[in-house]
Formats: structure tokens, sequence, C-alpha cells
């Protein structure tokens, strides 16, 4: 027996009235909750700890407080400007393939059946509209 | 909207907006990362008891802080200048309005329609029962998920048109037409105020973008022509 559609949507709802919940107890800079910035917690993360990491490690051989401080601080630093750009970088990459791939599927929801795609790729489409799309299409050819 | 706490951006309508507040993070975190490094670096030296004699020369430090700024401007600079020249693309749009500055309303034209040009005032403080300073007799509608492009200008003096949630703001300049592209994501209502000064009333010509759904939009150009 299939399962009942609607268990997903109310699991769907459950989560996504936790995803809510978290967003208000988020700490928020300025008025802006850190939750929303992609890739902010995992660059931050990969900071603190790969600072702490090389801070302990320079203590360990050094047993210079100060100089293994400073390794800390500029390492912290270093990690998370590297993770932070990589991050960002790979998402907006995604995120312009994404965007191609939804113009490609609804270019071809749309032109399915169509012989003439030459002509029709000389034709200005817009696809982006979610309820039909704005389609400018050329007069149909009367035949006598 | 804004509402008077509001230290941040308000929240993205356009994909133009999104890419705004997505560059303005990336800028944010880079500059905190710098001041960061600044800051202790500074009170390193505060609490110095300037024993140290590498600290009046050192060639390799000399080269990493001239180096350094240069990388993090690159950082900077690579999405800026795509963004930049992002916001300036322009794609043929089914949809165009014209929109006049005067002292003090705006006026708009649709001119891919018969008849359908109005003007957009302030509501009364008085009788208004929405947004005070912000509703307009008269909304500006555009259909979501279409490109449109408007063409913004003037009559009398400079004004400037803008709608933050969608990351937009031309000059109204008289005898000039400048251009914006907006894609409004969702439905909605949208405010924006004039944005250069023109005179006493220049806080009073507010602008109200109403953003539906295709359908609904004709319904309301079907609406604003009959009336």
């Amino acid at each position: 027996m299939a399962a009942s559609p609607n268990l997903d949507v109310e699991q769907a709802l459950l989560d996504f009235e936790e995803a809510q919940e978290k967003k208000k107890s988020s700490l928020k800079l300025f008025g802006k909750s850190i939750s929303d910035i992609p890739c902010f917690r995992e660059a931050f993360l990969y900071g603190i700890v790969g600072g702490l990491g090389v801070g302990i490690a320079s203590f360990l051989f050094t047993s210079r407080v100060g100089r293994s401080l400073d390794f800390t601080v500029y390492s912290y630093a270093a990690i998370t400007a590297g993770t932070w750009c990589y991050c960002r970088y790979e998402k907006a990459h995604r995120h312009l393939e994404l965007l191609r791939f939804k113009h490609e599927m609804k270019t071809r929801a749309l032109t399915e059946g169509v012989t003439d795609t030459d002509r029709l790729r000389s034709v200005q489409t817009d696809s982006t509209s979610e309820e039909g799309s704005v389609i400018i299409l050329p007069a149909p050819r009367t035949t006598s | 909207m804004a509402s008077w706490e509001q230290l941040n951006f308000q929240n993205s309508f356009s994909p133009l907006m999104e890419q705004f507040i997505f560059l303005h993070d990336h800028i944010m975190s880079i500059l905190t990362l710098i001041m960061l490094i600044v800051g202790y670096s500074l009170s390193k030296l505060c609490l110095s008891k300037f024993n140290v004699t590498k600290q009046s020369e050192n060639h390799e430090l000399e080269i990493l802080w001239t180096f350094l700024p240069g990388v993090f401007l690159i950082i900077i600079a690579f999405p800026s200048l795509r963004l930049l020249y992002l916001s300036e693309e322009s794609e043929k749009s089914p949809l165009n309005i014209k929109t006049m500055g005067h002292q003090w309303y705006w006026s708009y034209e649709y001119s891919d329609f018969k008849d359908l040009e109005f003007d957009a005032f302030m509501s009364p403080v008085e009788k208004t029962t929405s947004f005070r300073l912000l509703e307009t007799d008269n909304h500006t509608c555009i259909p979501t998920n279409t490109p449109i492009q408007m063409f913004v200008s003037s009559t009398d003096v400079l004004h400037s048109w803008t709608i933050p949630a969608m990351g937009v703001k031309a000059d109204s300049t008289p005898g000039r037409l400048n251009i914006i592209n907006i894609i409004a994501m969702k439905p909605g209502l949208f405010y924006g105020q004039c944005s250069e000064i023109c005179g006493t009333n220049h806080s009073f010509m507010p602008i109200t973008l109403d953003t539906r759904p295709i359908f609904f939009f004709k319904e309301w150009v079907k609406t604003m022509i009959n009336s």
C-alpha cells in the first residue's frame, strides 16, 4: 500500500517550523541572522578549529605563548578567508549552473515536439514566467 | 519595507538585490577579518616592551603587508565588478513602463497598452490607514517573474526613482531617459521614496510597486483601462 502523500506535507511543514524556530534563536549581527549568510558557519568553524590547532601545535613545539598566540590569530584569519572565498565561489558557480539548468528545462518543456528548431531559436522566448510563458511567436504561415 | 530599527538591507525580492546582499556579506566578512588582523597587531605593538630588535626592520614583513592588501582587494574586486556588469545587463522585455517625475508626484505610462497612464500622489496622512508617507493613491503594478524595463525621466527638476527591496534606483533627469531592469520574484507590495532633493515636498512623493502573478496583472490592466 502506498504511503499517504499527506504525511510528506506534514513532515515538510514540521521541518519548516523547526527551521523558523532555529532562525529565531540564531545569533544576530546588526539585525541579520547569521544562519542566513551562506558559508558563514562553515568558514568560521574551520577558521576557529584550524587556528586553535595551529596555535596549540606551535606551543607544543616552541613553548612560546606570545608566538603561539600570533600563529593562532593569523592562521585563523587565513583559514577563514580561504574557506570563505572558496565556499562562496563554489556556491556562486552552483547557483549559476542551477539557473542555466532551470532555464534549459523550461525551454525544453516549451519546445517539446517542435521540429522547426532553427526558426524557433531566432525567436525571442521568455521562459522565466511561471504561469505560462510570455512567448513572442511569428504569425502562422498560411498555406494556399 | 524598512522598519525603524533596521540596520541592514531589506529582504530581497529580485535576483539583483539577492546578489547585492551576497556581495555585501562577502565584503563585510573580508573587512571583519582585516579589522581583526589589524586590531590584534595594534594591540600587540601597544603592549610590547620594545625589546624586540626585529620590529625596527623586517623586509619579509614589509613585503607581506604590501602584498596582502593587494590580494584582499582582488578578492573584493572580482565579485564586485561581476555584479556591476550584471546589473547593467538588459534583455528584451515584454513590458515597458515610462516613469516621469514631477513636483511632487510620479506619473506612469504603460505604452504597451492603450490609454493606460496614471499619476501616483501620496495618500494624505489623515486619510491613509496603511503606512504613513509611503502609500499612494494609485499603485504601479507589474507581473512577477517577467523582465520589466522602466524608462525614468522628469518633467521639471531632478528626482530619483527607487525600490530598495528590488535593488533598483535611477535618477530621473529632465531631458534624459534612464533605464531600469526589474524582475520581481514574488508577489507583494514594495515601497520606495524619491531619492533626489527636488523641493519642498521631496519627502512626500513615494513610490508603491504592486507585483502580481500575470493573471492578476492582466485583470488590473483591464480594470485600469476601463476606469
